[in-house]
């Protein structure tokens, strides 16, 4: 079973495969970057549990976790995996 | 404009003719600060037809090649876009003006902290086939982290002269205080504006096949005809928008993006910038402290704003208004020997109404200096990114909140905010909703009664007052947007921008359209409202100036309609005038009830239940005159207007039914 980037823990990166979702919702985040093999960063996750802070392409960009949870990421190394490891793929 | 002509670049001309340039690019790229600079102050705003987005145009001049004439070029500032698919109004307006209205030149400005993800726009724009200068800005920053890029070739792999400049150099006060403020200049875009404008006019006269040589920054000239294609922007897309494979498309575009990137950037080894936005956001969003801290940041500002200064220098304003300008015109007039009822007009309508609103504009403009530090700093989408959570379950986002805390202040201001959200349902439910909050000038009102029925529970009552207008906000946004703007929520996808001390021009610019705006109105619309209530509260239907003004026309339809304030526990006529005239301004609720009623009266025909019940009724029927004409010119709709007025309105009705009703239970 693909991960999603909701159950990604915050200081964790990973690779996303593919993006579910509706087309607006689609559309949106391929527009801001969130393209198959881009690598994405959680930074942290706000006060009260939502939405979630990611690093992606340089920039810092806010979802919802019921968005982050249309974007499927790759499990090559454990659904969470330090950024360290995945240098080779940046 | 002539179109037909225009389309003939390099082509014959009319000497006066107008060149038109589009100013595009991402949010958060410096755009307005390259706006501001570009056309210094020969601007002009308006709204795009049909929407409630901002339209700012603006015009420099160039002498006309080989020639001492001057030409105007006019600047159209395109709205802050990421993309330019089909989904948001915004971008449809700025793919639309591009291709209907083609422009002599795109001049798109490009974050160079953040190639990446704003070179997306650039491939967009490019397909429409307009001639395109890139504005490579912030070179500042990218030069601090010791970055690198190769401008030559960036040009060359995307087919656009590039030009590195850094918006917030080039002004001489602006960029005096920027350096103040530890700002680094950029040596590499050192008269960078002066080379863009340069650049820009040459393709301005000479067209873009001929434009050769551009001494801007060195690089060859080797854009082809072809690379601008003309593709007619198809309406259809709109339709089938949902049929388009955008996975293909914007993976496609990124593959050429990171290509392009990472053959001419090479990164210096430090992030100042990130470094930076990181470690304050360590703290400003941190888990424990994000929310004590916004909570700080909001008590100091509304204690600025709203508390000693601002009340004092509102004070002041007023003493002058109704004391120094009042006297003095009144001395002039009966020396000048005009009849009284002009003189009763200008002194007790025009000055007293108008007055009553301008004495809030030292309030206004301290909120404005901080609200817009916090918002041209990139914090309000922290704030955003903080709340959030607690606005998705009535179906708003974390953007709304913003709107809502101007409330506090002032509505007018908070309707206008409202701008901020992207989704058109949001917007117009958050527009619906803001006047619950409790504003400024509503305060006298509880002021006068609590001081009166209430003197041993002050700030309890106060504080019930100001929770039950958020109460009703909520659910007001839960049920309008259960019903009225029904629709799907849009994804809540906000970039956090990093942290960037704000251009002093621009943000001077910003607070001054805001109360300008405010001022504006005072001596528009509320002029001429005032004048009518000095008219309904003095004269008789049949125009005859009246002794009690239970005879004049206010007082006649005062008696008429109190009847039905009644079961409401106000069914007095003096209180119905008094909310007639908290139309015009709130405060008159206050001057209408010390005019009318005396001190006897009053404490007789109010009971603390009546006083408790009136006061609810005050803070959520429709807001003042002034919040309605901005709900009408946001919302751009008579019909939705009215609507927001008789939904406040009615709320007001029950909600005051209720806690009247239910007080009489507990009192008997």
């Amino acid at each position: 079973m693909t991960k999603t980037l909701n159950t990604v823990k915050p200081g964790c990166s990973c690779k996303v495969v593919n993006i579910g979702g509706d087309n607006i919702l689609k559309n949106r985040l391929l527009c801001m970057g969130v393209t198959p093999g881009t690598v994405i960063q959680v930074v942290k996750v706000a006060p009260l549990g939502d939405p979630m802070e990611l690093k992606i392409r340089k920039y810092n960009l806010s979802i919802r976790k019921n968005e982050a949870s249309s974007i499927f990421i790759s499990e090559d190394n454990g659904s969470c995996c330090p950024p360290s490891c995945l240098k080779g793929a940046d | 404009m002539l179109p037909s002509l225009l389309f003939e670049r390099g082509g014959l001309r009319l000497s006066n003719e107008k060149y038109t340039i589009a100013l595009a690019g991402n949010p958060n790229s410096g755009k307005t600060t390259l706006f501001n600079r570009l056309t210094k102050s020969n601007q002009k705003v308006g709204n795009w037809p049909g929407v409630t987005i901002e339209k700012k145009t603006g015009y420099y001049t160039k002498s006309k090649s080989g020639d001492h004439e001057k030409e105007t070029v006019k600047i159209v500032d395109l709205p802050g876009i990421y993309s330019l698919t089909p989904y948001s109004s915004e971008e449809i307006i700025a793919r639309n003006f591009i291709v209907d209205e083609n422009p002599d030149l795109v001049i798109n400005i490009v974050d160079a902290t953040n190639l990446e993800r704003n070179l997306y726009l650039t491939f967009q724009l490019k397909t429409l086939g307009s001639p395109m200068i890139i504005a490579l800005n912030m070179m500042d920053e990218v030069e601090q982290n010791e970055t690198v890029i190769d401008f030559d070739k960036l040009s060359d792999m995307l087919g656009v002269p590039v030009i590195p400049i850094s918006a917030i150099e080039g002004s001489s006060l602006s960029s005096k205080i920027a350096k103040m403020a530890g700002h680094k200049s950029s040596k590499i875009a050192a008269g960078g504006i002066d080379k863009l404008i340069q650049k820009a006019n040459d393709i301005l006269d000479h067209g873009y096949e001929q434009g050769k040589t551009i001494p801007a920054s060195g690089q060859k000239e080797t854009i082809s005809a072809e690379s601008f294609k003309r593709d007619k922007f198809d309406p259809s897309v709109l339709k089938t928008a949902d049929e388009i494979d955008y996975d293909a498309h914007s993976a496609e575009i990124y593959a050429k993006i990171e290509k392009i990137v990472s053959a001419t950037v090479h990164d210096g080894k430090i992030q100042v910038q990130q470094n930076r936005t990181e470690k304050i956001d360590r703290i400003l969003t941190n888990k424990w402290l994000g929310l004590p801290i916004f909570i700080l940041l909001m008590a100091i500002v509304f204690q600025l704003s709203f508390g000693s200064i601002g009340s004092s220098m509102t004070d002041g304003i007023d003493a002058f208004f109704n004391e120094t300008l009042a006297e003095f015109i009144e001395g002039w007039f009966t020396s000048a020997g005009t009849p009284y009822w002009m003189q009763d007009m200008v002194v007790n309508g025009i000055i007293a109404g108008v007055g009553a609103i301008l004495t809030f504009v030292p309030q206004i403009v301290i909120l404005f200096v901080f609200l817009t530090l916090l918002e041209d700093s990139g914090y309000m989408a922290r704030v955003a990114f903080l709340m959030d959570r607690i606005f998705k379950h009535i179906g708003l986002s974390g953007k709304s909140f913003i709107p809502m805390l101007i409330g506090f202040g002032c509505s007018v201001p908070a309707v206008m905010a409202a701008r901020t959200l992207d989704n058109e349902s949001d917007r117009k439910t958050t527009i619906f909703i803001t006047p619950f909050m409790s504003c400024g000038a509503r305060l006298p009102i509880y002021l006068l009664f609590i001081g009166v029925f209430f003197s041993a529970h002050q700030g309890l009552i106060m504080l019930f007052l100001y929770l039950l207008g958020i109460v009703v906000a909520i659910f007001s946004a839960w049920l309008l947007k259960k019903t009225v703007f029904k629709g799907p929520s849009a994804p809540f996808i906000m970039e956090l921008p990093p942290y960037r001390f704000p251009d002093f021009y621009t943000y001077m610019k910003h607070i001054w359209e805001k109360t300008r705006a405010f001022i504006v109105r005072a001596g528009t619309i509320i002029l001429l409202a005032t004048i009518l209530i000095w008219f309904c509260q003095g004269y008789d239907f049949s125009f005859a100036p009246v002794e009690d003004s239970a005879d004049s026309i206010f007082g006649i339809i005062g008696n008429t309609i109190s009847p039905l304030f009644k079961p409401l526990g106000f069914g007095d006529w003096r209180a119905t005038v008094a909310l007639f005239t908290g139309f015009i301004a709130k405060e008159a609720v206050v001057s209408t009830i010390e005019i009318l009623y005396t001190p006897e009266d009053f404490e007789m025909l109010f009971t603390p239940l009546v006083a408790l019940s009136f006061m609810v009724f005050t803070l959520l029927y429709l807001p003042c005159l002034a919040a309605f004409a901005a709900t009408k010119r946001e919302l751009n709709s008579w019909k939705l207007a009215v609507l927001a007025g008789a939904y406040q309105t009615g709320i007001a009705f029950i909600v005051a039914f209720i806690v009247y009703r239910v007080g009489l239970l507990f009192m008997t």
